[in-house]
């Protein structure tokens, strides 16, 4: 091996060499070479000399004082990241699913708002449709619960003045059905109260509006698109609870809150006032 | 995982490697303050990702996100390019070895670094060298990373951090040599 023709390829070997970052092969071979050429063996010898000083000599150490600084700023951080304007801060990054997400949902409410009022949808079928679609919204448009509230005095007075009848929240959370709160829905041809509940990682709609039907005895369940409804009637009000809990668990809801005790009635001369002081609030 | 018990895990695995994050931020921005404040934002960011990375060889992760925050932090204080860009065709025909002419004058290389003027002179020499040659060189001689930590650092493959090394040294001792010669002619 001769260094002048191949001086280039064999330096970066020298300087793997006194790294010891060398296969046994490679080292050997360069090894000869240093026996024969003094030019790379003194090479080598400065290069480890470098090395020496470099290792030994130049490293800075850090600071006095920026260890604490460091910790300091860390437990700062951390205390921020509780607090909830920060948290909001933090995560900003998602933000733009505010931006996309609510002219999205609105497109998706308003063609199902002209589905939902065309006259053909009108037939029982289509009121069944008309649950679904405002369930599905509602999980859709990430505004599940206009008043978030696990506490049936808040939940209800809310609706106050915006249906036209009292709605009844229960409170069922010792048997699994956790209250989420109320929202405002459309649902034949009226406005409609949505109580919520969660049971497990189950979304339950508890839809509640004026009916000309008769009370019923027992309740009625169906299946539509996959999710499961069970629907009655009492004093002039139709209550349609939907979810994709499976249909004993959804049945065994609707008979509790049909058995809580507890009053609901329609409100025929609308007052916010009276309808308000005729719940059980 | 509780804040408390996360930070307590923190300080164990990282404050150990200051030494390390300071000293690189120092060879790559030249300055102390500059070199504190990115190794301060660089701890914040390890911070942020220190659950996730838990498993990992603690002081290349925390030494590429030192390497990092460096470039951002020059690059937006400076228009550093000329310095973190390297042009090829500028350069190689200087990393041509060069110790056999510059050895002819008369240098002995087991006295250059001895005197601590000497070692004054290297230590310019490498501050000024180009930032790719330089990251290795501190990495690999003074941090004592491996080829292949480093590889992982800056993200280039193992031959390549091999022979940047190799010109890098090439280039420290060309411009030790000429300074001495400089230095020594000037005394006579």
């Amino acid at each position: 091996m001769s260094c002048s023709t191949v001086r280039g390829i064999l330096y970066n070997y020298i300087s793997a060499y006194v790294d010891n970052e060398l296969s046994s092969t490679d080292r050997a071979a360069v090894e000869k070479h240093f026996e024969i050429c003094p030019h790379c063996a003194n090479e080598k010898f400065e290069l480890e000399q470098m090395k020496i000083t470099l290792h030994n000599e130049f490293a800075y150490s850090s600071p006095y004082g920026l260890e604490e600084d460091i910790m300091n700023r860390i437990a700062e951080s951390t205390e921020s990241d509780e607090n909830p304007e920060n948290e909001r801060k933090k995560k900003f990054s998602w933000r733009w699913l505010n931006y996309v997400l609510p002219p999205l949902a609105t497109a998706v409410a308003g063609v199902l708002i002209v589905l939902a009022l065309l006259p053909k949808y009108h037939s029982r079928i289509d009121m069944e449709e008309q649950i679904v679609s405002a369930h599905v919204r509602s999980l859709i448009e990430d505004n599940l619960t206009h008043i978030e509230s696990a506490d049936t005095h808040q939940v209800e007075p809310w609706f106050k003045g915006k249906v036209d009848f009292v709605a009844t929240a229960k409170d069922l959370t010792e048997n699994g059905y956790i209250l989420k709160g109320g929202r405002l829905d459309y649902v034949n041809k009226t406005n409609a109260a949505s109580i919520i509940y969660q049971f497990q990682e189950h979304v339950i709609n508890l839809f509640i509006f004026p009916t000309k039907e008769a009370d019923m005895a027992t309740v009625q369940t169906f299946k539509n698109r996959g999710y499961n409804i069970v629907k009655w009637t009492n004093n002039g009000l139709e209550y349609c609870v939907i979810s994709d809990l499976n249909l004993e668990y959804l049945k065994k809801f609707a008979e509790l809150f049909r058995t809580e005790n507890s009053i609901s009635r329609i409100n025929t001369n609308f007052n916010p006032e009276t309808a308000y002081l005729s719940g059980n609030y | 995982m509780n804040k408390n018990l996360l930070i307590e895990q923190f300080e164990t695995k990282m404050l150990s490697h200051m030494d390390s994050a300071y000293n690189l931020a120092k060879w790559i921005t030249g300055h102390d303050q500059d070199a504190e404040d990115v190794v301060q934002e660089a701890y914040i960011r390890a911070f942020r990702g220190f659950e996730k990375y838990t498993d990992i060889n603690s002081l290349s992760w925390l030494l590429t996100i030192v390497r990092n925050t460096s470039y951002n932090w020059i690059k937006s204080k400076h228009d550093y390019k000329h310095l973190i860009e390297f042009d090829e065709s500028v350069h190689s025909a200087s990393d041509e070895p060069s110790f056999i002419s510059e050895r002819s004058q008369g240098l002995q290389p087991d006295k250059i670094l001895n005197s601590s003027s000497n070692k004054n002179l290297l230590h310019n020499a490498l501050k000024e060298m180009p930032l790719i040659f330089r990251e290795v060189i501190v990495l690999h001689e003074i941090e004592g990373l491996s080829y292949k930590e480093i590889a992982d650092i800056v993200g280039i493959p193992v031959g390549t951090v091999m022979s940047r090394l190799s010109r890098g040294r090439r280039r420290l001792q060309k411009t030790l040599s000429s300074r001495m010669n400089r230095r020594s002619h000037s005394e006579l």
